[in-house]
């Protein structure tokens, strides 16, 4: 137990951690990644209509910052528990069976991503082996699915860390009331 | 059939049991898919699902609309609006919950998601409400009710995954909602009247303000009616033959060609430069009204595509907020973080439902439900109304996200199949917008009715002292309303596709 006067050194959770971590470097990543796809965008567009001069490849650029976009942010959200759930049963479970329920919901959203991850590594290095590139840029796949596919894994890993904190009592089921 | 109807059961139990939506949709899809056709075509199905969502360009015009709505959000336009719609409506009796739904209209005008403008206006509104006594359910109500305005007036981020799912049209879907939205606005002003008739204690009436501060909160407005009909001038003169009034007796166009004034799109060009130069230059209403032009007007004229003013918009809206709505360097990365966040939690739910689609569609369950109804013998109209009573008892149960990705691909062949495009004389792909627009009005619906209407949840976490029970009750007119613009919609299919109807 986290908050036993026996044991007051293990004060941050794992998932806490993991949370921060996320937030600090993915964060950036992907805050970054979306700024640079306006400006991009924005660019672009002025670009043709003012000085007849697109952005080159700029449609392949976009393409590959809206995946790191959405990778990087994946994370962040696993850790935050921000995933579209239904909630409305919730006051029917009873109080004690709360904790270890949404244990086994991160757990079961954890082996997903995990399944994922796993396909998309075997992708990666499929994709590398081909040499597949894109039609202007010449911007490879592979190293990018690579990289979806570290964050995927991260992914599932930040699934792990709010199992394991909910298993442990290290986070609470937040106490909502039924809505009428 | 069996197969498919026992896969939206597990579906329904599992995503009940609180597993997310994207997963349990996944989970599902993968399943079935692997069960008719094996693990290895299924685990191939995952990879390019995965990869071909997390890249792809027509995608983006997600998250920069996100992004601009954070960004005017934390520009703070909602103070300006509700500011000047105040001043015009404030004294009439009801007049501030008008000015609420009034002012709702307005930012939903540059903001694509109805929690935004629920969250956003509540904090301005439910203040000045407040402050002049108004009843708590009449404040309330009319700040969840108006907040639903934010995906029917264009942009609109369910509209954007709506025609993805269905290959329709981005902007003709944003064109078409501009009509439904005013429809709207001018039916939930009745629903507050009505309130106020009935209980006029409600909405005591605020003190008059004189027309020298009404229009102070309009400021630069001039600007646009001057530009609008320079821009019109010049783009008429060009075309104009010496048999028109137009041409005041002059042959304008006999000048050599290529010596033109301007031509329209070079025109429309210029025009686009001087909204976004002034959408910068002005605080307040007249931003709002730079922005949505500047999105709305460049996508209906073809100037850009949805994604392009997208991002032309967020542009924008980032530039203004760091003019007029002091942003530092912490808000900035507090928005572009949320708006990343928010784009992976929509495309976690995307790949999930394209996976559990896919598995559906290779069920054949669309066909066979279309034959299935076809063979019931109801009419077109018949079929309409069960899908809009399905999708207002669905909505009671759903969070809209969700929904839309369900049930799209089952109802959207069947609403196509019923020969709406010949009885009602347009092109198919108009039919489907029309379709879209309804199942917009509906989920907003869903947002506001209970259990899980996510717009009260959205005031409740804002406004903890307001029981949730008494916003539900103060609803009700709203939703009385609702059914009926739904109805009118439904009805009359003209307002909805006139303006797309139109575009090139």
């Amino acid at each position: 137990m986290g908050d036993s006067p026996g044991a007051p050194a293990r004060a941050t959770s794992l998932d806490v951690v993991v949370e921060r971590w996320a937030s600090r470097t993915l964060g950036v990543v992907t805050a970054l990644t979306l700024f640079a796809m306006m400006v991009l965008t924005f660019v672009d567009v002025w670009g043709r209509y003012l000085l007849r001069q697109p952005v080159f490849g700029g449609y392949e650029v976009t393409e590959f910052l809206m995946g790191v976009l959405i990778f990087s942010g994946l994370p962040i959200l696993c850790a935050r528990e921000g995933h579209v759930s239904i909630d409305v049963f919730d006051p029917l479970i009873p109080r004690r069976w709360r904790r270890p329920h949404l244990a086994v919901v991160n757990l079961v959203s954890a082996v997903a991503l995990g399944v994922l991850a796993w396909r998309m590594f075997i992708q990666a290095a499929e994709l590398s082996r081909n040499h597949e590139v894109t039609m202007t840029l010449k911007i490879p796949h592979g190293p990018f699915a690579l990289l979806f596919a570290v964050l995927s894994a991260a992914a599932c890993l930040a699934c792990l860390a709010v199992f394991w904190a909910y298993l442990r009592g290290a986070r609470q089921p937040i106490e909502g009331e039924s809505a009428t | 059939m069996t197969i498919t109807l026992i896969a939206f059961a597990v579906l329904l139990v599992i995503s009940f049991a609180r597993v997310p939506i994207a997963f349990a949709m996944g989970i599902v899809g993968f399943a079935g898919f692997a069960m008719l056709r094996g693990v290895e075509p299924a685990l191939g199905q995952l990879e390019k699902v995965a990869f071909a969502t997390g890249i792809n360009y027509e995608l983006t015009v997600l998250p920069l609309f996100i992004l601009m709505g954070n960004f005017v959000t934390s520009a703070r336009l909602s103070e300006d609006l509700y500011a000047a719609a105040h001043a015009f409506l404030g004294h009439r009796r009801g007049g501030l919950a008008m000015a609420t739904v009034v002012a709702c209209g307005g930012f939903a005008s540059v903001c694509g998601s109805s929690m935004a403008t629920a969250a956003t206006m509540a904090k301005v509104a439910m203040p000045s409400m407040r402050k002049y006594g108004y009843a708590d359910k009449l404040a309330v109500a009319s700040i969840a009710s108006g907040g639903t305005l934010g995906i029917l007036i264009p942009p609109s981020t369910i509209m954007v995954i709506y025609g993805i799912m269905t290959q329709t049209n981005i902007g003709h879907l944003f064109a078409a909602g501009i009509l439904p939205g005013i429809v709207a606005v001018v039916f939930y002003l009745l629903a507050v009247q009505w309130i106020v008739r009935t209980d006029p204690a409600a909405g005591p009436p605020a003190e008059r303000k004189g027309w020298r501060e009404r229009l102070a909160t309009l400021r630069g407005v001039g600007w646009f009616l001057a530009l609008g009909v320079a821009l019109v001038l010049v783009t008429r003169l060009y075309r104009t033959n010496p048999e028109s009034w137009f041409s005041l007796g002059f042959d304008w166009s006999r000048s050599a060609p290529g010596q033109y004034l301007l031509d329209p799109v070079t025109a429309g060009i210029v025009g686009m430069v001087a909204v976004f130069a002034l959408a910068l230059v002005f605080r307040g209403v007249v931003g709002v009204i730079a922005l949505f032009l500047l999105v709305m007007v460049g996508i209906y004229g073809g100037i850009f595509t949805p994604t392009e003013a997208a991002g032309i918009g967020a542009a924008g809206a980032f530039l203004f907020s760091l003019l007029h709505g002091g942003m530092t360097l912490a808000k900035l990365y507090q928005v572009l973080l949320d708006s990343a966040v928010t784009t992976a939690m929509m495309f976690t739910v995307l790949m999930g439902a394209i996976l559990f689609s896919d598995f559906i569609n290779f069920t054949g369950f669309a066909e066979a439900l279309v034959t299935f109804v076809n063979g019931l013998g109801i009419d077109r109209w018949g079929v309409l109304f069960a899908i809009v009573i399905i999708y207002i008892v669905l909505g009671t149960a759903m969070e809209e996200l969700s929904m839309i990705l369900l049930t799209v691909p089952v109802f959207f062949p069947l609403v196509m199949s019923l020969g709406f495009d010949q009885a009602l004389g347009v092109p198919p792909g108009l039919v489907a917008v029309w379709f879209g627009i309804l199942i917009v009005c509906v989920v907003e619906i869903g947002m506001i009715s209970p259990p899980v209407g996510v717009n009260i949840f959205v005031l409740r976490s804002v406004l903890p002292d307001v029981p949730t029970s008494l916003i539900f009750r103060g609803v009700m007119p709203f939703f009385t309303m609702d059914c009926l613009r739904i109805a009118v919609l439904t009805a009359f299919p003209i307002i909805s596709i006139w303006l797309p109807s139109h575009m090139r």
